[in-house]
C-alpha cells in the first residue's frame, strides 16, 4: 500500500536520525576532508529519500541503511561532485581538525581503514559493527566462509602497514 | 567461531570506533525541515539536469544542421553531420547515466562493482571512438568549407586547434578510466578468489 506524503517525510525523518552516526561513520571513513563527508552525506541521504518508498522490509533497516551508505560511498563520482553546496552538517566536531586525544585515536583508525580497499574497507566497518558472517557477506556478495578468509588477510594487511 | 579473530589491531580498531561512536552520539547534525527542503531541492535539481541535458541535446540537433546550411556547406555534409550529432546525443547520454537509485540500494558491493566498470568501460571505449569519429568528420568538414570559402585557412585552422585539444583531454580521460576500471576488477577478483 503507497504511503502518505507526510508519513514518508516522518518515516524518512525519523531513519536519518536514527541513523545518523552509522551513516556519518561510513562517510567519514570514505572521505578525505570534511567537505567530503558533507557530500557523501547528501548523496546518501537523497539516495534515501528516492528508494524508501520502494524499501520492502526483506532486510533489516540496518542492514538497508550498511548497503545503501556503502553503495553510494563506491558509487560516488568525486569529479562530479558539489563541493561547497552539500547539506552542511552542523556538528561541533572536525574529526579532522579536532586534537584531542580520542580525535587522534579516530583519525589513526581512519587512516588505517582509508588504506584498505574499498571492499576491504566495508568489510572491516560491518565487522567492527558486530554484524555476522552472513550478513556481511549478503551486503558485500560473498560468501561467510570468504569473509573470514578476507578478514584474515585485512589482519595482515593492517600489520604491515607502518 | 565468528568474530573471534584475535588481532591487537583488531581490538584497537574496536576501542577507536568506540570512541567515534561516543563523539557522534552527542551530536545533532541537522535540523529536519532544514534537511527536507534541502533533499527537495536537490532531487529537482537532479531532475532539472537531466531535463535539460536531453532538451538540450535536441536543440543542438536541429540548430547545428540549419546553421552549417545557412553557412554554405553541402546538403550531403548537412545531413552527415546530423547523423553524427544523433549517435553522439544518444551515446552521450548513455555513457553518462549514473546508477539508478534502485541499483544503489539492493545490489551488494561486488555486483555493484562490477556495474560501475561496466560503465566506465562504455564510457573509455566510447572515447577511443569518437576521436576518429570527429577526427573524420573535421575532415570532411575543411574539404566542405573549401568549396564554398574564399579563405577558409583561418577557419579550418580554429576548428583544427579545438579538435587538437578535444582531442588530447579525450586521450588523457581515457587511460585514467582504463586505470580506475582495471583497478576496480582487481579488486573484484581479488575478493572471489575464494
Amino acid at each position: 500500500m503507497e504511503k502518505k506524503p507526510q508519513d514518508l517525510e516522518q518515516e524518512f525523518t525519523r531513519i536519518a536520525r536514527e541513523y545518523k552516526d552509522t551513516i556519518y561513520m561510513v562517510c567519514y571513513m570514505f572521505s578525505q576532508n570534511t567537505a567530503e563527508v558533507d557530500d557523501l552525506y547528501q548523496e546518501i541521504l537523497i539516495n534515501m529519500w528516492r528508494s524508501l518508498p520502494s524499501f520492502e522490509g526483506r532486510s533489516s533497516l540496518k542492514t538497508w541503511i550498511w548497503r545503501l551508505s556503502l553503495n553510494t560511498c563506491i558509487s560516488y563520482d568525486r569529479k562530479r561532485s558539489s563541493k561547497g553546496k552539500a547539506l552542511p552538517l552542523d556538528m561541533q566536531i572536525n574529526l579532522y581538525e579536532d586534537t584531542d586525544h580520542d580525535s587522534k585515536q579516530i583519525k589513526m583508525l581512519h587512516e588505517r581503514i582509508n588504506r584498505l580497499g574499498v571492499f576491504d574497507r566495508a568489510i572491516i566497518m560491518l565487522w567492527l559493527e558486530n554484524m555476522p558472517y552472513e550478513e556481511i557477506g549478503a551486503i558485500v556478495g560473498i560468501s561467510a566462509k570468504n569473509v573470514g578468509v578476507r578478514l584474515v588477510r585485512i589482519r595482515e594487511q593492517l600489520k604491515n602497514m607502518k | 567461531m565468528e568474530n573471534n579473530i584475535i588481532s591487537s589491531e583488531f581490538d584497537q580498531m574496536r576501542e577507536q570506533i568506540s570512541l567515534l561512536k561516543a563523539k557522534l552520539s552527542h551530536q545533532t547534525i541537522i535540523s529536519e525541515k532544514h534537511l527536507m527542503r534541502t533533499i527537495r531541492e536537490n532531487v529537482s535539481k537532479i531532475n532539472r539536469m537531466r531535463n535539460f541535458s536531453v532538451f538540450g541535446g535536441i536543440f543542438a540537433i536541429i540548430y547545428c544542421p540549419v546553421a552549417f546550411y545557412r553557412i554554405g556547406h553541402s546538403l550531403s555534409f548537412v545531413i552527415g553531420t546530423e547523423v553524427m550529432l544523433i549517435v553522439c546525443l544518444v551515446c552521450t547520454l548513455w555513457m553518462h547515466r549514473k546508477l539508478d537509485v534502485q541499483t544503489i540500494s539492493i545490489d551488494n558491493l561486488v555486483s555493484l562493482g562490477a556495474k560501475i566498470q561496466t560503465i566506465k568501460r562504455h564510457y573509455a571505449n566510447w572515447i577511443i571512438i569518437s576521436i576518429p569519429m570527429i577526427a573524420a568528420w573535421f575532415g570532411w568538414f575543411a574539404y566542405d568549407a573549401s568549396q564554398f570559402l574564399s579563405a577558409p585557412i583561418p577557419f579550418i585552422t580554429a576548428g583544427l586547434i579545438g579538435g587538437v585539444i578535444g582531442g588530447v583531454i579525450g586521450v588523457v580521460r581515457h587511460i585514467t578510466l582504463r586505470r580506475e576500471i582495471n583497478q576496480i576488477l582487481d579488486n573484484i577478483n581479488d575478493l572471489q578468489e575464494h
